[in-house]
């Protein structure tokens, strides 16, 4: 279980986070909604321990990140390094030892062609690829659906199940709202660097009309399409 | 050889050039690639210098090897890399310099040899040689590591600088770059 308690973010005098208080239980995929600037992906790297914070961030581990699959909105990569090569160093950071890498190639990228020449959904899936090959208890995926096409997207969408049938615990942001109903026990929306909703699965498709009224409302009648 | 550190030998050929480190950290991986034509560069002027029996371009031709793998730590990498690592501070550095030292012991190794056949008698000057070549990358691995997540700045460059022009104050430096590294490391590795 992963417990966050009281955690604020400050950039300087500008506070990107509010208090938050969350808890992640193992075997549960939790989803986290919120327009872009709401405070998600900096909330995922105080989680990672990427950020300094005020607040608490506790969990069954001795050390979180160690245990934690962290799948980032724009993964990095270096300019001379393959596919394989990605996959290896971060199997090998963790002390895993990875064969065969070729026959996981689930996505069937190019493993043997430099990952910093991929396409945008390339380099997400084979960030994915390789944070599942670590063998973590906790993953934190931040838009994994980004640049994806829609078999990716199902692929995806099943390795999010696999995942919490094996008691792992999955943290997911998405814009695209349907891939987090289909996939998450809870859904957590925030805004201005606040958590101001907790919704449960049967409640899904209530937030999805309430944030469709929200976000869209009349914006579009202005266009006087004709 | 300060001016020769300024120098950009990276190549950027697009095609996958085979590596014979991509087990281990990046870096040799990587550099390997941006620099592969230096090595056999260099190991022509081993040749030479025996053919000439000039000992001292034999040195030149180790230090042009140690160059190359000290630019190979030139670059800040993302944090994301550094904190997977499942390992202490102390650790991660020490994996880091241990690869380091291995991987330049090997590259030279061909020379090193070769001057040991050919000018026995100045294996003193090549072993002070080999450690201060040890004693460089160290302190640029440490020094790499003492600004992170940060580029190295000004005044850890022209400590650097210093470094070459009077090497002893390595002593000084390494114990330095060291604290300050496992300082900023602690940070990301939640140590």
């Amino acid at each position: 279980m992963i417990k966050i308690e009281k955690l604020s973010k400050f950039y300087g005098k500008k506070q990107v986070l509010n208090s938050i208080d969350l808890e992640f239980k193992k075997g549960k995929i939790y989803g986290i909604v919120g327009e872009n600037g709401a405070g998600k992906t900096t909330l995922f790297r105080c989680i990672s321990g990427l950020e300094i914070y005020k607040g608490n961030v506790t969990s069954d581990f001795k050390k979180l990140k160690d245990h934690l699959g962290l799948l980032l909105t724009e993964p990095f990569f270096f300019s001379k390094i393959t596919g394989k090569e990605y996959i290896q160093f971060l199997a090998n950071a963790r002390q895993i030892k990875q064969s065969n890498i070729e026959d996981k190639n689930i996505f069937d990228l190019p493993l043997n062609q430099y990952a910093a020449n991929y396409s945008t959904g390339m380099k997400k899936k084979l960030a994915l690829t390789a944070i599942l090959l670590q063998e973590n208890d906790v993953f934190i995926l931040d838009e994994p659906f980004n640049g994806d096409d829609i078999q990716s997207n199902l692929i995806i969408t099943e390795i999010i199940k696999r995942l919490k049938e094996l008691e792992k615990t999955v943290i997911i942001s998405s814009h695209i709202f349907s891939t987090l109903a289909d996939t998450c026990d809870e859904i957590y929306l925030m805004k201005s660097g606040e958590i101001i909703k907790k919704v449960e699965q049967v409640d899904f498709n209530k937030l999805e009309n309430e944030m469709k009224e929200f976000t869209v409302g009349n914006r579009i009648d202005k266009l006087e399409l004709k | 050889m300060i001016l020769i550190t300024f120098f950009d030998f990276n190549t950027n050929l697009n095609v996958t050039i085979p590596s014979a480190f991509s087990k281990k950290p990046f870096e040799f991986t990587v550099g390997f690639r941006k620099t592969f034509y230096i090595f056999p560069i260099a190991y022509f002027l081993t040749y030479i210098s025996v053919s000439v029996g000039n000992f001292n371009l034999g040195i030149f031709s180790m230090l042009v090897i140690g160059i190359t793998c000290f630019s190979y730590y030139s670059k800040i990498e993302n944090e994301y890399f550094v904190w997977n690592y499942n390992l202490s501070s102390k650790e991660f550095l020490f994996e880091k310099t241990k690869t380091c030292l291995i991987y330049f012991s090997l590259l030279s190794l061909p020379i090193i040899i070769t001057l040991v056949v050919y000018f026995y008698n100045e294996i003193n000057i090549l072993i002070v040689f080999i450690f201060l070549c040890y004693a460089y990358l160290t302190t640029m691995i440490f020094a790499k590591y003492s600004s992170f997540p940060n580029e190295m700045n000004m005044s850890q460059i022209i400590l650097i600088g210093l470094s070459f022009m009077f090497p002893p104050i390595l002593l000084m430096f390494i114990p330095l770059f060291y604290s300050q590294s496992i300082k900023k490391l602690n940070a990301i590795l939640n140590d």
